[in-house]
């Protein structure tokens, strides 16, 4: 089992940096949306020169945008799910549905995943582009596939730690997703919003 | 095999409702139910050929990019310095009335949770900033944690709104006029807790000494110029849609823009700070839009079954009247924000809750601003009530269970809102209405 966690362990490091990296280009294509619509409504108000194919640019842009972050944000459990039930659970029972739930999602990732391979080939093979700037589509669509296929190995090292755990229940997770109580994700809401400044957080758990 | 599409339909929301109990990630639940149904309903190539589709058809769209930017503007605003301004430019105009502490509170969440559109961080900071003054001047605590626990809930009607925001793609709805829809009752909602404060006040003062000294008025006119920020990034908002002169993604790009020159003008604020902001964004954006397009698969899916539609033709068939029935879903909308994040549940449900309303002859934009605000109640209401837990969490020496009592007032006072929206729905519908841009 030690094998496992080391692994584990080594796999997360170097994911992390991949996922750190997408989410880093995600972030730079933001910045420059930004700075892109104030250059545009200034030029377009005060000029009369609209910028010629904004509206591509954004849509090839926001394929990356939207998909870029993905990993990152299910790494540190940032997806939307609802915790009433498995906050209830505890050892073995938890980590089995954990696993369950994880195996599920990386079994639609991967799926959707060939298939946005299959998206990129159509695209490329008839040479899809966009309506004004006849910029090729198919760079878009890579970015989405890339990103799932970083996604599925990040769901994949949940489902792994989580099925290690239902063998050693009393192990520390590794990649496994983390349930937290409110009174914990009201002590993250309030780090994020401080900026982690410890001084005045002392928080008991209430539930 | 044949499956019975109507069947099928049944199966999977049931399907869906216990994977999201069991604590899937909504987004992947609603995705892998939706392959599944497809695939049952269509057969396999088709229907994966479909859900590849979605990826990038869903998301690679202009009307999407006012996402990020709001986004953006809402981390960015924690660093450009806009609160401790906001409070004390509020504290200069409201604070010799009755419980003045407490209302300039009010409109200080309200202005601050509009610009960062974050209910639960208004909450934390707020928590800092008023309440020890608040319990200083010896408010009673259960006033002084109530008023900043339900100041942050004003965070979704105030534009710029990215809960509105995501209801109008979702539904395929103007973004703009949803936008313009939500700032009225926005402020209307902070004028009533207001006004609420200083009935309560004015009949018990011991809950709300007045300490503040007169302030003279040149002095009130520079406190709120000093708060200049969240002024000029809900103005921006507001003035671009509404004379039309750009596009909500302009609007957010342009607002960002003014928050972030705050933020870096701001000496305080570490630079990686500003950094993060940008990468953070890039994390929401990516949570927000993997909903998007999961639910949509499961949409799709729904299509086929033509549950949607039947359900409708029921609803609409009953012989109740249709305000029961609104009255109905809006109080399951209440229910389900006390368990589920606001966000999710919305994506999930307003496929099949959206034909409803508009068989029963309701204005979408409309519904959309009393959803929101119900599922903002759910923000401070038991069980989870996050930002109950949070002011608690910051000040640890107000109990949980004294700052829901101190919440509760607010929520009836909200409660009678939605009834006021109800009862004249103008009140809602006038700004978009008369807004100079077309298509509604």
């Amino acid at each position: 089992m030690t094998v496992i966690s080391q692994a584990l362990s080594a796999t997360d490091r170097v994911w992390t940096g991949v996922e750190n990296a997408c989410a880093a280009i995600a972030a730079v294509l933001i910045a420059a949306a930004m700075a892109l619509t104030v250059v545009e409504v200034i030029s377009r108000k005060i000029f009369n020169a609209p910028l010629p194919g904004m509206i591509d640019m954004f849509e090839l842009g926001m394929a990356a945008i939207a998909f870029f972050g993905v990993s990152q944000c299910q790494r540190v459990g940032g997806h939307v799910r609802m915790e009433m039930i498995v906050r209830r659970l505890h050892g073995r029972l938890l980590w089995i549905v954990e696993a369950a739930m994880s195996l599920l999602a990386l079994f639609f990732i991967v799926s959707v995943g060939l298939a946005s391979i299959g998206a990129v080939e159509r695209a490329y093979v008839v040479q899809d582009s966009t309506m004004d700037l006849l910029l090729p589509i198919w760079p878009a669509k890579v970015c989405v596939s890339i990103a799932l296929a970083v996604l599925s190995v990040r769901l994949a090292l949940e489902a792994v730690d989580s099925l290690r755990l239902t063998v050693l229940p009393d192990a520390e997770p590794i990649t496994a997703a983390r349930v937290a109580s409110v009174a914990d994700h009201a002590r993250e809401e309030i780090d994020e919003a401080f900026g982690g400044d410890p001084g005045t957080l002392d928080l008991a758990d209430k539930t | 095999m044949t499956v019975d599409p109507f069947l099928a339909g049944v199966l999977g929301t049931l399907a869906l409702a216990l994977l999201v109990a069991l604590g899937m990630r909504v987004a992947w639940a609603a995705g892998i139910v939706g392959l599944g149904g497809l695939v049952a309903l269509r057969g396999w190539d088709p229907a994966l050929g479909l859900a590849g589709l979605l990826t990038y058809a869903e998301t690679a769209r202009y009307s999407l990019s006012v996402l990020p930017m709001f986004i953006l503007i809402g981390l960015l605003a924690f660093h450009a310095g806009m609160t401790q301004r906001a409070f004390a430019a509020a504290r200069a105009w409201t604070g010799r009335l009755p419980g003045g502490l407490a209302v300039a509170t009010v409109f200080a969440t309200a202005g601050f949770a509009a610009v960062s559109g974050a209910s639960t961080a208004t909450a934390a900071v707020f928590t800092r900033i008023s309440v020890p003054e608040m319990l200083k001047a010896g408010y009673d605590p259960r006033l002084a944690a109530g008023v900043v626990a339900a100041g942050g809930t004003l965070a979704s009607l105030i534009p710029p709104s990215a809960i509105l925001v995501l209801y109008g793609i979702i539904v395929e709805e103007s973004v703009g006029a949803l936008l313009l829809a939500g700032f009225i009752p926005g402020v209307l909602s902070a004028i009533l807790y207001a006004g609420l404060i200083v009935a309560r006040v004015s009949l018990k003062p011991e809950i709300g000494p007045s300490t503040v000294e007169p302030i003279a008025f040149a002095d009130k006119i520079k406190a709120t110029g000093r708060s200049w920020g969240i002024i000029a990034v809900i103005g921006t908002v507001l003035v671009g849609l509404y004379t039309g002169w750009m596009t909500p993604t302009e609007v957010g790009g342009v607002g960002a823009a003014l928050v972030f020159a705050m933020a870096i003008l701001n000496r305080k604020t570490p630079r990686h700070k500003i950094v993060e902001a940008f990468v953070d964004t890039a994390r929401l954006t990516a949570m927000v839009l993997a909903i998007v397009w999961c639910v949509l698969v499961f949409v799709r899916f729904l299509g086929f079954t033509g549950l949607p539609g039947a359900l409708a033709d029921w609803i609409g068939g009953l012989e109740v009247p249709r305000l029961v029935i609104l009255l109905a879903i809006l109080a399951t909308y209440m229910i389900l924000g006390m368990f589920l994040d606001g966000l999710g549940m919305l994506l999930l449900t307003m496929p099949v809750v959206y034909p409803v309303i508009i068989s029963l002859g309701y204005d979408p934009i409309w519904f959309g601003i009393l959803v929101v605000k119900m599922i903002e109640i759910g923000l401070v209401t038991p069980p989870i009530g996050l930002n109950c837990f949070i002011v608690n969490g910051v000040r640890p020496d107000i109990k949980l269970e004294t700052v829901f009592r101190g919440v509760g007032p607010f929520v009836i006072m909200d409660l009678f809102t939605v009834g006021i929206l109800i009862a004249w729905p103008d009140i809602v519908l006038w700004l978009p209405r008369t807004m100079n841009m077309g298509g509604y």
